[in-house]
């Protein structure tokens, strides 16, 4: 068994409010093992991209959790704000859900690139661009031709693959994408599933979040359904998404289009939050 | 207020068409490429056409043209089965309401410091739909109460609705003017599937009660042959029919 | 934590500032009741120390100091506020305009204009205006709201340009709405918070002009009481009384800082909420 590298037990996060607040996430536990991957799925508003700011330490202020975020063997929410931040881009690389926003527009895509090396590894000038280089061929970039571009030259799906490059760059083993295929078309789709893959292959650990049951299909790992507020279901994604046993999962094959696109009536929604 | 029925006779199933619609794109004035190219399509009324193709194809830009916020290069949009250059501005003013667009990003298409309620209300309020505060309220409920979503969330603030909420709230103003026609940009791609069957279903249920006319985007081709009548794939600047599971 | 320290400061600003600012205004307030003793000459008491009963002693006239400032505090922020207000309204209004109509000739020629107020600095222009007119507090006014006008308006276009291409205001255009009912409604009120912001800021560099203006002898007409004039009367008697400089400079010094940090705790307020 490979270490642990995110152990999450009973995570509980409330909305700040008079008497305690409203629960946005109840009682998580999840275990990420060192080089796994892992893809949360579930409904809109469920708690997801709350469980993600808990892992990366970037919960607004205003909200409270409680349990425990080991990560690394630290409790992330025990540090200071300023603990936390030096854990950023160091010990996990947030991938975010829009590359134009995230990437400096002042600055040629390679450069921002090679700084990652410079600056969280240390490494000489010479040695950060020919890093560059290597990882942008990886990647189907070419240093020289789209390396010396300003992110607004570039396609959304160009300035994808450069923040995976950063990823790859950064000293951080753990990723966390947050809904990465949100808006895509599905060939760009395909192409982010497919680079996450090849991050995990990489070496890195991978935590990704989707409401997208092919893109969790195309992945693969751990999977686990999150249902208003909690973990309804959890296990190797090829047996979830075969063999579902939750009804709230079901329920999401059924409103595929594929298979006649029927809603999950609210009626049994309200069941299903009362299980 | 022009109704449909004052089209012409000839038109009077169709609710917009577009003849021969070029326009090119130009990023940062450096190039410019072909985004459409002589693009032909009438939507009748009641009918909802689907539009796929790849991000950076010209769909969004397809659908802004043909509700007058973009001006094509080349070629004519009719409204009403008038030619839309045609119109005088009074006329425009009564026709403009009657041509309204769901975005992918909802939360974005509500200024965010204000409810539900007030947004809604200004719609009602500035061309004078209502006939009193009792008046909008009922409106206001009843417009909740069509696009499924409890009615106290009325006086929410965007940031506080769910994507799918807020998603049939937008399509709950564009209904408050009686659309002729209605622009589903994408207004799924952003939400579960379970939520994206209930918004779908919502938009083919108040097309076809509503006689309205809607063009449907998405990146998603299954979802299209299941919501929409006729389908395209936009390439090269062209329309390319699809098959659509759904009879006319 | 950072953020609840950033909080912390942020209030010690906000209190700080308006505790000052209060100040100033009581006394100021209670100008109007010192103003005869503002002007009654004692040349018996010329110069006198601070004491009980004149806290912050006499000039070389023998003025009660204390009176004056109150007086001459009542000049300033009346004057200040009016050329703030004045250059707010006309800054607004011709931003929220020009930046919704980017690119047309009324906007090009607006920020023509803006170049010219901006090319002259408003105090040289005040002093332009006062040889060609003679002083006086309108002067001073029409010098300070033609240079100040141009910081609001810069703000509100830039600002309008912005928020014109939110996709809420296209679905209000969808709506119908009309361009004025746009502005009002959805553009104004993202506008509103940073222009108070810099209307605040702008109180104190107004009164900072003022008093300079004051100083070099436009302005109010002496014997009535000014800040920037006071420190002038009272140069040549600095070594012997230096307390008749310090007073005003002092007033002046805590007013400006006064909205200095209520404008920065504001500034702070609007970016939190401009981010959501």
């Amino acid at each position: 068994m490979k270490k642990r590298m995110l152990e999450v037990n009973d995570l509980t996060v409330r909305a700040p409010g008079p008497t305690g607040g409203k629960i946005l996430v109840d009682g998580i536990d999840l275990v990420i093992r060192q080089g796994g991957l892992f893809t949360l799925i579930g409904e809109t508003g469920s708690g997801k991209s709350i469980v993600a700011q808990a892992l990366t330490g970037t919960l607004p202020e205003e909200l409270s959790p409680s349990g425990r975020v080991c990560f690394d063997g630290v409790d992330i929410l025990r540090l200071s704000a300023h603990e936390r931040r030096s854990l950023w881009g160091r010990k996990l690389f947030l991938l975010p859900q829009e590359p134009e926003r995230a990437l400096d527009p002042t600055m040629k895509v390679a450069a921002q690139v090679e700084e990652i090396f410079k600056v969280l590894r240390y490494s000489s000038r010479r040695k950060a661009r020919e890093e560059t280089r290597r990882l942008f061929a990886r990647l189907g970039l070419s240093a020289s031709n789209e390396g010396r571009r300003y992110p607004c030259q570039l396609s959304g799906g160009m300035n994808q693959r450069v923040l995976f490059a950063m990823a790859l760059a950064s000293p951080a083993n753990f990723i966390v994408a947050d809904e990465p295929t949100k808006g895509l078309d599905p060939l760009l789709k395909r192409r982010v599933t497919d680079l996450l893959g090849e991050l995990n292959r990489l070496g890195k650990t991978v935590f990704c979040i989707t409401h997208d049951l092919l893109v969790a299909r195309r992945l693969g790992g751990n999977l686990a359904v999150m249902f208003r507020t909690r973990i309804v279901e959890k296990g190797p994604a090829e047996i979830v998404l075969e063999r579902p046993s939750h009804p709230y999962t079901q329920g999401l094959f059924q409103a595929l289009p594929e298979n006649g696109l029927h809603p999950i009536p609210a009626r049994m929604l309200q069941e299903m939050q009362g299980v | 207020m022009f109704e449909p029925a004052q089209a012409t006779a000839r038109d009077k199933r169709t609710c917009i068409v577009a003849e021969n619609i070029s326009k090119t794109f130009s990023r940062r004035g450096s190039h410019t490429k072909p985004l459409l190219q002589g693009l032909d399509l009438r939507i009748a009324f009641g009918e909802i056409v689907g539009i796929t193709g790849a991000s950076g194809s010209g769909k969004t830009t397809l659908g802004d043209i043909l509700l007058g916020l973009v001006r094509p290069e080349g070629g004519r949009i009719q409204w009403a089965g008038r030619d839309r250059t045609s119109l005088t501005r009074a006329e425009l003013r009564d026709l403009r309401p009657k041509y309204q667009k769901i975005y992918q990003d909802p939360f974005r298409s509500f200024p965010p410091w204000l409810t539900i309620r007030e947004t809604l209300t200004d719609v009602l309020a500035y061309h004078g739909l209502t006939r009193g505060p009792s008046d909008t309220e009922r409106r206001l409920r009843r417009a909740a109460r069509e696009v499924m979503v409890p009615e106290d969330l009325l006086d929410r603030s965007p940031g506080r609705l769910s994507g799918g909420e807020i998603q049939r709230l937008a399509l709950a103003r564009a209904l408050l003017l009686e659309p002729f026609f209605l622009v589903a940009d994408e207004p799924t791609s952003r939400l579960d599937p379970s939520v994206q069957a209930l918004v779908a279903r919502l938009i083919m249920r108040v097309a076809g009660e509503r006689n309205m006319a809607v063009l449907f985007i998405s990146h998603d081709a299954e979802l299209l042959k299941v919501v929409c009548h006729r389908v395209f794939a936009l390439e090269k600047g062209k329309l390319h029919a699809r098959t659509a599971w759904r009879r006319t | 934590m950072s953020r609840s320290r950033s909080i912390l400061s942020r209030n010690i600003r906000l209190s700080t500032g308006l505790t000052l600012i209060s100040v100033v205004v009581a006394l100021s307030a209670s100008g109007p009741l010192l103003e005869h003793r503002a002007l009654d000459q004692n040349l018996d008491q010329r110069l006198k120390a601070p004491s009980v009963q004149m806290p912050f002693g006499t000039d070389a006239l023998g003025r009660n100091i204390l009176a004056r400032l109150a007086s001459g505090g009542v000049n300033s922020l009346v004057l200040s506020s009016l050329c703030v207000t004045a250059s707010l309204i006309i800054g607004v209004l011709l931003g929220l305009t020009s930046g919704w109509l980017t690119g047309s000739l009324l906007d090009k020629s607006l920020l023509r204009l803006v170049d010219i107020a901006m090319a002259f600095p408003g105090l040289l222009l005040a002093l332009l205006l006062a040889g060609l007119l003679g002083g006086g507090p309108a002067v001073v006014a029409v010098a300070l709201i033609f240079t100040g006008w141009t910081d609001y308006f810069r703000l509100a276009r830039s600002l309008t340009v912005v928020g014109r291409t939110a996709p809420y205001v296209e679905a209000g255009r969808l709506s119908g709405f009309s361009g004025f009912f746009l502005l009002r409604r959805y553009i104004l009120p993202k506008v509103l918070p940073h222009l108070s912001v810099l209307a605040t800021l702008g109180m104190g560099k107004t009164i900072l002009y003022i008093s300079s203006l004051g100083f070099l002898g436009i302005g109010l007409a002496p014997p009535k009481p000014e800040w920037g004039a006071m420190i002038a009367e009272s140069l040549p008697y600095m070594r012997q009384a230096p307390h008749a400089i310090i007073a005003p400079a002092g007033a002046i010094f805590l007013t400006i800082l006064g909205f200095y940090l209520t404008g920065q705790a504001l500034a702070r307020n609007a970016g939190r909420q401009g981010a959501a």
